[in-house]
């Protein structure tokens, strides 16, 4: 009984360590990655004419593109 | 009160019919047509409703920046009071889908709120410019959080009743049907109904085939929602076909998924395709905007070649976008024909056609029709239905797809997705029904844009 109830604690544990190790992953890769990839010129420049034409590239429907309305 | 509402509307879809068209309706009601000063111009169009659903801004490298702006930027926002609006809205809207459900108030606003944080969240994700501008949209975000939550500490038992994902899923889509235009389908005239309209049920058609009879796939609902999202227009089509044939969470996720790899790389491809063959940029233009998946993505690789070519490709994509609505119709029809609650495939009757008919799915259609023909009918200028759709129920749609997909992530279990991860044969059907949309898209493109409408097309551009 006590056996099972100390698994259940370990394991409650990790999944608790797996969430933060997940989260802590999230916030290096948005906050650090993500930033240092944005500052390479080839994507930069992708980034930036999207951005000088006004384009969604992330719209799923034609009503979230800016300028098609 | 939950089996008194059952009483009276004995299928949920047909509350969410009901609530949807409500909240369109409603939603129609923000917007003041002024008359033009002088009494002859066409006068302008406000919506009281614009800004108030929370939109989250592009950011760099400070997430702040996805709410409220910083001194000396260049544009002034901050979209703290547009959330706590959407929350409430959001939260009222849902309500009697939990209701009807019988989860009690105090879990439903538990839930709700821990589902539209884990969405702001979400939203937030997918606002970093590198990823938006990547086209790796909210969805796949949305799903990540809850992958991670439910598959590390779990989902709490009270909160259980709060996945519900599918309800969320189409009553969006009730909301998605106005965005569903017909007037759209002439912005492009005769070639653009070909290039859109023609190919695009051929490849649908026999990619579903091709996977069913060569591929020999198991699941033919997997086999639909990758034909439908490869071949029409990405998350959104996966989206609607996935609810129409009542596809599995696991199979909607694994398509969007890999619909959203697949058009990162094509985005930043096929524009090179056309300049390194010299392809004509109108004819290119026009390919990609038959074959690339999503609808920013297609206005993303247009602007690579120019604007004419943006204006091309993002005009025959739009068009291609309004087939959803067919394509939804047509593969619940199907589905409700073919499979029943047995997956038989036995000669069955009208009625039972009905009642396996999902209900919610002529919400979608209806709006769709009433969005597309009523403002006609009725004399209102057209800058009211665009305005409606994009400036209020645009933005509210997106947030019921963001939080259903977090209740989907919920209640996923990474196991059950990496089943479609190791299994070829989605990944391969995806990849050949690609292939095929390309070559038949670039065969149309070049007979419609470069041969037999090459004139009319310049002239157009002209203007």
């Amino acid at each position: 009984m006590r056996e099972g109830s100390s698994q259940e604690k370990n394991s409650r544990l990790s999944g608790w360590l797996g969430l933060l190790l997940g989260f802590a992953a999230i916030l290096w890769v948005w906050l650090v990655v993500l930033p240092g990839l944005g500052r390479w010129e080839v994507v930069r420049e992708h980034v930036d004419l999207l951005d000088r034409s006004n384009i969604n590239a992330g719209a799923m429907f034609y009503t979230e593109v800016e300028n098609q309305r | 009160m939950s089996d008194a509402l059952r009483r009276w509307i004995p299928h949920e879809d047909w509350l969410i019919v009901l609530v949807g068209s409500l909240v369109l309706i409603l939603c129609t009601q923000f917007v003041r047509i002024k008359p033009a000063e002088d009494g002859i111009g066409k006068g302008t169009v406000e919506n009281l409703g614009k800004g108030k659903v929370a939109k989250l801004e592009q950011w760099g490298s400070d997430p702040t920046d996805a709410i409220y702006s910083k001194p000396g930027a260049k544009k002034s926002y901050n979209q703290g009071w547009p959330l706590a609006w959407t929350f409430c809205v959001v939260s009222l809207i849902v309500a009697p889908l939990a209701k009807y459900k019988g989860i009690r108030p105090s879990e439903y606003f538990v839930g709700i709120a821990v589902l539209f944080l884990l969405g702001t969240l979400a939203f937030m994700m997918a606002g970093q410019e590198v990823i938006k501008q990547y086209n790796f949209e909210y969805v796949l975000w949305a799903l990540l959080l809850g992958l991670l939550i439910s598959n590390t500490v779990g989902v709490p038992k009270f909160f259980r009743p709060m996945l519900m994902g599918d309800s969320l899923i189409k009553l969006g889509l009730v909301l998605f049907g106005a965005e569903v235009l017909f007037g759209k389908l002439v912005a492009l005239g005769v070639p653009g109904i070909f290039t859109s309209w023609v190919v695009t049920p051929i490849v649908l058609i026999t990619t579903y085939w091709f996977g069913q009879r060569v591929l020999k796939m198991d699941s033919p609902s997997l086999n639909m929602v990758i034909s439908a999202d490869m071949s029409v227009c990405g998350v959104s089509a996966a989206i609607a076909t996935g609810a129409a044939c009542r596809a599995k969470r696991e199979e909607v996720s694994y398509a969007i998924g890999v619909s959203l790899l697949f058009t990162a790389i094509m985005m930043v491809v096929q524009p090179r395709i056309v300049l390194w063959t010299g392809m004509d940029k109108i004819v290119g233009a026009a390919w990609m905007g038959g074959t690339i998946d999503s609808t920013g993505a297609v206005a993303a690789a247009g602007a690579a070649l120019g604007k004419e070519a943006e204006t091309v490709a993002s005009a025959v994509k739009m068009i291609q976008n309004v087939l959803i609505g067919v394509i939804a119709f047509g593969v619940a029809t199907y589905w409700s024909m073919r499979f029943g609650d047995s997956s038989g495939s036995e000669r069955i009757g009208v009625g039972e056609i009905w009642k396996r008919f999902p209900k919610f799915v002529l919400g979608f259609i209806g709006a769709s029709l009433a969005f597309s023909f009523l403002p006609g009918v009725l004399g209102v200028p057209t800058g009211v239905v665009d305005t409606v759709t994009k400036d209020v129920t645009g933005p509210m749609r997106m947030w019921l797809f963001c939080l259903a997909f977090v209740a989907f992530g919920l209640e996923t279990n990474f196991r059950e997705l990496g089943k479609y991860l190791k299994e070829g044969k989605p990944l391969l059907l995806y990849l050949i029904g690609q292939a095929w949309s390309m070559l038949l898209s670039l065969a149309m493109a070049t007979l419609m844009f470069g041969y037999l409408y090459a004139d009319r097309i310049q002239e157009m551009m002209k203007k």
